[in-house]
């Protein structure tokens, strides 16, 4: 019976938080953070790199910040336990599993461009 | 039973944390809930902007095209409203916690009106000029093939049961090479022009298009669509991104207003406040990503 109770004892006296859930979190510094980044993502946009993809990186790059600053912050993730960082990390996983599975689609397609558009107007018509 | 609690000095049964769980993890039912719906959410969303990644992929050109010309500008006011909505949907929830009735109302009434005014711009200004952007074919005599194609702004007021009158570029359509309604955009019109080739397939001529005020006799009009999901893959993209993400918007608001009218009956529902919370704020951070995806690449 002893032995049993003693078992039944928290590591931690976790149970408190409950009670006072109160985080004391910079709001207004993150939100200045994330409108400051917006500013960023907007003039990145009107840079033209040599290469696109270094747009859509940076872009992409400066979406993850402001993402992670929404969900640790805004979101409280920062506070959470296991359980909620196993519940969102399991469909995060399934969806980097998702982009690295259409790879070999976006390969294919890639340089076998259907995009008329290109040649709407210009292209040769009549043949040689 | 009764030892146990002498010896500790709280009843097992009912309120000790469960050791089997995460050693007594204190969080509440209806937030795991919650999570477990956003992490359906995020599977959703993924799978909409993957098909978007693969569709776009097939054809860069042309969605770069029309991506173009989606206002910069407009989308990032969008983009700082929803993130000053965020802000107050966070502090809501502090304020609600803390019981503080008067602000959670102020902070939910903005979160609210910053929703409201997201929705306006999206629908309002954003789809309502894509819905007056039209493509129009028609027999024009003028025209070496017999045809022209307008594409522009339609201007209800100039335009009657007879005419319609667009603020667009016109050109005839050319009578060599290819040529889809769906993939002419106002940019290929102003700068491609009026092309003709000579014998060796090269271009001889490159005439300006017509820019300004055009007008077109609704008998003569072949085909005519406007800039909706029907216009080409980019706008069907375009679409299905941003009314799947405003449909959650409009959801978010309901929530928003039960919240505010409970707290003015001075009802305060931290709990609930923090769950609708950790929604809204996922609506935004799918937005942080539609924004890039959508207006800047």
């Amino acid at each position: 019976m002893t032995s049993h109770d003693t078992s039944r004892m928290p590591d931690e006296p976790h149970g408190v938080s409950v009670l006072t859930p109160h985080h004391e979190v910079p709001y207004f510094v993150i939100f200045a953070a994330l409108v400051f980044l917006t500013a960023v993502t907007v003039a990145i946009a009107f840079v033209k790199f040599p290469s696109e993809l270094i747009n859509v990186m940076l872009a992409l790059a400066v979406a993850v910040v402001k993402g992670s600053l929404v969900a640790f912050f805004f979101m409280h993730l920062k506070f959470e336990g296991k359980l909620i960082y196993l519940i969102f990390i399991v469909p995060l996983l399934l969806s980097i599993l998702m982009i690295f599975a259409i790879i070999p689609d976006v390969l294919m397609t890639a340089h076998d461009s259907n995009s008329a558009s290109l040649h709407l107007f210009n292209a040769p018509a009549i043949p040689k | 039973m009764s030892e146990s609690v002498l010896d500790h000095g709280y009843v097992p049964e009912e309120h000790a944390p469960d050791p089997v769980i995460g050693h007594g993890d204190p969080t509440p039912p209806g937030k795991v809930a919650i999570w477990m719906f956003l992490a359906s959410e995020i599977m959703f969303f993924i799978a909409i902007l993957a098909t978007y990644i693969i569709l776009r992929s097939g054809q860069p050109e042309l969605f770069k095209k029309f991506a173009s010309v989606l206002s910069k500008p407009i989308g990032a006011i969008n983009t700082l409203v929803l993130i000053l909505s965020s802000l107050t949907m966070a502090l809501a929830v502090d304020a609600s916690q803390k019981g503080k009735r008067n602000k959670t109302v102020v902070y939910l009434l903005i979160t609210f009106l910053c929703a409201s005014a997201f929705m306006v711009v999206k629908v309002g200004i954003e789809y309502a000029d894509k819905w007056n952007h039209h493509t129009i074919v028609y027999r024009d005599s003028s025209s070496t093939s017999g045809f022209s194609v307008v594409d522009g702004h339609f201007d209800a007021a100039k335009s009657d049961a007879a005419t319609i009158v667009l603020n667009g570029a016109k050109m005839a359509i050319p009578t060599h090479g290819q040529f889809d309604i769906h993939l002419v955009g106002e940019e290929d019109i102003v700068k491609k022009g009026i092309v003709t080739a000579n014998a060796n397939g090269n271009e001889t001529t490159r005439a300006e298009g017509f820019e300004g005020e055009i007008s077109v006799a609704r008998s003569a009009i072949a085909q005519d669509i406007n800039y909706m999901p029907w216009k080409n893959m980019f706008y069907a993209c375009y679409f299905t991104l941003t009314g799947i993400h405003g449909i959650h918007v409009l959801g978010g608001m309901v929530a928003l207003f039960i919240l505010m009218v409970q707290a003015l009956r001075g009802k305060l529902l931290p709990a609930h406040t923090e769950y609708i919370g950790l929604y809204w704020h996922f609506v935004d951070l799918v937005w942080i990503f539609l924004f890039p995806l959508l207006y800047l690449i």
